[in-house]
């Protein structure tokens, strides 16, 4: 009895072992193409906000390069690629051209927001602004923690 | 004065790693997979010196259709690009010398 079942637990440990490698091998896969869209999306978002050409086809060729390369690490690319995404973001909010997109963008919100509270009703409305700002203060606090910390003064 | 980027504790890895072997060319995802720094680090380095002159880039040589994959871009020290950045580190290192010999001198003059 005893030898059944340890031949019944070896089989069973193996043929769960076979299902194991079976499914982490299509889940790898399946991971694998989803990393590496990813990866693409943020590079092509990074080199859209570039204001340099040159450096937005750099990126595209590099990070391109590197994911056809079959040795590449996906989620260290992945890494990369979200790195490169946030400089851009950086390099957008200290570049002169914007603040003038964002303050027309800034006008049509409010013309929208005005709308908004005369077709719902002042205290619908007030409710809709009220979410709005939650929204907008946790986008900041967002922005805030994603900075590095301030240098300390002595 | 050179600003406190320009030779951040990454920067100087990174050139301390390609002055290690000034003939090579290098690619900047590989530069910082090797030296294990920031794409984007690396991307403003490359930048930077490549304004000031120090290094130079040329494309892979490669056909991308048979490779299947697009050209890297290519960089490598200009032909007195490495001497200009050794001047440079030693400048820095000099600088930095001097400011903590300044830290430890045990009679200097303190304000007011």
């Amino acid at each position: 009895m005893s030898t059944m079942l340890a031949i019944g637990g070896a089989v069973v440990v193996v043929v769960l072992w076979c299902l194991l490698a079976a499914v982490s091998g299509v889940l790898g896969d399946e991971l694998k193409g989803w990393i590496a869209w990813a990866t693409r999306r943020l590079v092509e978002r990074a080199a859209a906000r570039t204001t340099d050409p040159d450096h937005a086809r750099d990126l595209r060729a590099d990070f391109e390069a590197a994911l056809q390369s079959p040795d590449h690490r996906p989620i260290w690319l992945l890494c990369q690629s979200t790195f490169v995404y946030r400089a851009s973001a950086r390099t957008q909010r200290g570049n002169t051209r914007f603040p003038a997109v964002a303050f027309f963008l800034r006008a049509i919100l409010g013309l929208n927001l005005f709308v908004l509270v005369f077709y719902l009703g002042f205290v619908r409305g007030l409710l809709v602004l009220a979410a709005l700002t939650i929204i907008y203060a946790w986008g900041a606090i967002l922005r805030e923690l994603s900075k590095p910390p301030r240098r300390q003064r002595p | 004065m050179s600003s406190g980027k320009e030779f951040s504790p990454q920067r100087m890895a990174l050139l301390a790693h390609m002055l290690g072997d000034p003939a090579q060319q290098w690619f900047a995802l590989g530069l910082a997979e090797t030296v294990g720094v920031r794409s984007s680090t690396v991307y403003d380095a490359l930048k930077a010196w490549t304004v000031k002159g120090w290094i130079e880039f040329g494309w892979e040589d490669i056909d991308p259709e048979v490779e299947g994959r697009p050209r890297r871009k290519l960089y490598r020290f200009s032909s007195d690009g490495a001497a200009m950045a050794r001047t440079a580190l030693d400048s820095h290192q000099q600088t930095l010398e001097r400011a903590i010999r300044g830290q430890f001198q045990p009679n200097r003059p303190r304000l007011a």
